[in-house]
């Protein structure tokens, strides 16, 4: 087991820092000489994530979660801001540099039905990371590292020779997990890893990926939508609305206390397998629904729904600052 | 209202063993396998279960959308008492559906034509069954509109299902459903494809309707948490079966079944910590070969030899049945230590 495990992070070296990243993308254009129109998909985010801690990654669909994600991968191009990874800015890294960076870091995948490839036996594909990298010359000479890693994931051995086809969502997503370990990253992101599985199934994945989390500390930029989920699995947590980042704390901080009126109407919308608590439970229902990214809202994102706006908020854009001791919040009335 | 009150009032929908089944290349799979169900006026039920259980089939065997490969195999579907699979109660059933019961996708945008505005769909609906005229149907689907939440109802009318959000086009649906006031809703997981905060809305608008117009409804999802919210009753399925049934309160506070007790237990509360979540370990068995006892049993913790015979839905206490030969028995022990787990 490793020694880094979630220790103090104001003493620890972040993993990863993330400093007022932004990501634009280009969308079509309104005729052929007119200017091509920008959507700001991601607006001057910024997180730390420590060695073996779990950042949870919350927010709407199209908030931005994923283009977080793919942007710290340098899947994507950033358009703003810095990505610095253990100590070094990767923000610009390319070629040659770039493929051995990605070693480090890896990427767990939503649907499991999607992501593996129906033609490959599954120990082509979680040998082909190790192939791609130059680590072993062929798939015979991984058959041990691979049956190290479906070990490693609770996979039977024989499942080597057999084709995604015949395993289960639940067995399908720890082939992606063994694939993303093949290489021992240090730092994962998992998009979404569970939402597309069945309920029974999907704490046996959660319970993995803990599992792992504590033997090879491994560093999560957890992802979902599922706030029950990312409460059960994160150490820190952020939620991202409309581009933005709105709020940042230690889970107890931000589930016990939120302080952004769109976390706290996040938070009672989760409905609670409990008839009781359910019913008891004051829900904050906010008219409206999350505004266009390709045309948002001028000053806070959130103002046009929010019971607490001001003039100010139409206005200004709030600024990330810190309310409490690791808790940040991005309001002008809190 | 308690369980005994419910009983003595007529069931507006009974299910009688109903099994459905369909042919495949594989051979065929056994979707439904005896279900027995009953919805009563101004209840609400919920059908609870994973992929492939048999809650949408059961559903779409009450709308009749059971098409070519499947077929109903055996069994009764029942509206006041009157059977909807008889020669006599095909016309009849023809007749009800679509009007006095309606039907809610999960996907809105799979379900509403992409090529015909809100108001001529939801006009199509009311000049078919109702026979109103095209003025008429116009001015009731702005109303519709406007009963569901919908802002400016007569611009929106003229607009296509693409202008519109994703919690919109799930409004219009339901606009749709209840648009000839119907006496039953089935609701197919209404807000699976909705984000958390628009599925909040969407819910609260489903159980406003429920109150004003004393529908009946049977919301059918995997989210525990949603059921909590909104219903009467819960059956919850497993392998085209229901393995426990009983009032909401009872079911989660007391799960009888193990697979009820694993499911409730294995996820994650907002409201709860625990340290590690229990997990129910395998999957579902495969439809094609069902097993001839209980389906849970392989993955089941107290499973014994006589878990290889078939175990009846028996009432266990007040309020609930499950089927299971150990029922109300805790199943999961606290989950095994880190240690244990990894070596």
């Amino acid at each position: 087991m490793s020694a880094v495990l979630a220790s103090a992070p104001e003493t620890a070296q972040p993993l990863l820092s993330v400093r007022s990243l932004s990501v634009r993308y280009q969308a079509g254009r309104n005729g052929f000489w007119a200017r091509p129109r920008m959507i700001n998909a991601l607006q001057d985010i910024s997180f730390d994530l420590y060695p073996g801690e779990t950042l949870g990654l919350v927010g709407e669909s199209g908030s931005g979660k994923t283009t977080t994600g793919r942007a710290v991968l340098r899947r994507i191009d950033t358009s703003d801001g810095r990505i610095v990874f253990n100590g070094r800015d990767i923000t610009n890294v390319k070629g040659e540099e770039l493929r051995k960076l990605r070693r480090n870091m890896q990427l767990v995948f939503q649907d499991p039905y999607a992501s593996l490839n129906p033609r490959m036996r599954v120990l082509d594909i979680v040998a082909e990371p190790l192939i791609v990298h130059g680590l072993v010359r062929n798939v015979d000479e991984a058959r041990d590292q691979v049956g190290e890693l479906m070990r490693l994931v609770n996979l039977p051995r024989d499942a080597h020779d057999r084709f995604p086809h015949a395993f289960s969502g639940g067995q399908r997503q720890r082939i992606g997990i063994a694939r993303a370990l093949a290489l021992k990253p240090e730092f994962i992101v998992a998009d979404e890893p569970v939402s597309a599985l069945d309920v029974s199934v999907r704490a046996q994945v959660v319970n993995l990926l803990q599992d792992l989390q504590k033997e090879l500390g491994l560093s999560y930029l957890f992802i979902a939508h599922d706030l029950s989920v990312v409460r059960h699995i994160s150490h820190r947590v952020a939620i991202l609305y409309s581009g933005r980042m709105v709020e940042i704390a230690s889970r107890d901080s931000l589930y016990e206390r939120p302080m952004h009126p769109y976390t706290e109407a996040l938070l009672s919308a989760v409905p609670v397998p409990d008839p009781k608590t359910q019913r008891a439970r004051k829900r904050i229902v906010y008219k409206g629904e999350v505004p266009d990214v390709a045309n948002p809202p001028v000053g806070c994102h959130f103002h046009t729904r929010c019971p607490i706006a001001t003039e100010r908020c139409s206005l200004q854009v709030p600024i990330l600052t810190k309310k409490a001791p690791d808790h940040w919040v991005a309001c002008w009335n809190r | 209202m308690t369980e005994m009150d419910m009983m003595s009032e007529a069931a507006l929908l009974e299910i009688d063993r109903l099994c459905v089944e369909f042919d495949t290349r594989g051979g065929v799979v056994h979707g439904l396998r005896g279900v027995d169900l009953s919805v009563r006026r101004g209840e609400t039920l919920a059908i609870v279960g994973e992929s492939g259980s048999g809650k949408s089939v059961t559903a779409q065997a009450v709308m009749g959308l059971i098409d070519v490969p499947g077929r109903i195999a055996s069994g009764d579907i029942r509206w006041k008492g009157q059977s909807m699979l008889s020669r006599e109660g095909l016309a009849m059933a023809q007749d009800i559906r679509g009007k006095d019961v309606a039907l809610i996708f999960q996907d809105p945008m799979t379900s509403l034509n992409p090529l015909m505005t809100i108001g001529a769909q939801i006009g199509e609906v009311l000049r078919r069954h109702l026979g109103l005229s095209k003025i008429q149907a116009r001015t009731r689907t702005e109303e519709l509109l406007g009963a569901v939440g919908i802002s400016a109802p007569r611009r929106r009318v003229d607009q296509y299902p693409h202008e519109l959000s994703g919690g919109m086009r799930q409004r219009v649906m339901i606009a749709m459903a209840i648009a000839c006031e119907p006496q039953l809703l089935i609701a197919d997981e209404p807000t699976t494809a909705l984000d958390v905060t628009i599925q909040a809305q969407v819910l609260e608008l489903l159980a406003g309707l429920q109150e004003t117009l004393r529908l009946s409804v049977i919301l059918i999802t995997h989210d525990l948490g949603v059921v909590a919210g909104l219903c009467h009753r819960v059956a919850v399925m497993y392998a085209g079966k229901i393995i426990e049934t009983g009032l909401a309160d009872d079911v989660f506070e007391r799960p009888s079944h193990p697979y009820t007790q694993g499911l409730i237990r294995s996820t994650p509360r907002l409201d709860d910590q625990m340290e590690r979540l229990i997990a129910i370990e395998g999957s579902p068995p495969s439809l094609l070969a069902p097993p001839t006892g209980c389906a849970f049993s392989p993955r089941c913790p107290l499973s014994e030899p006589k878990c290889a015979e078939q175990p009846p839905l028996v009432a266990v206490h007040a309020g609930a049945s499950a089927a299971c030969w150990h029922p109300a028995t805790p199943a999961w022990r606290e989950a095994p230590a880190l240690a244990e787990a990894v070596s």
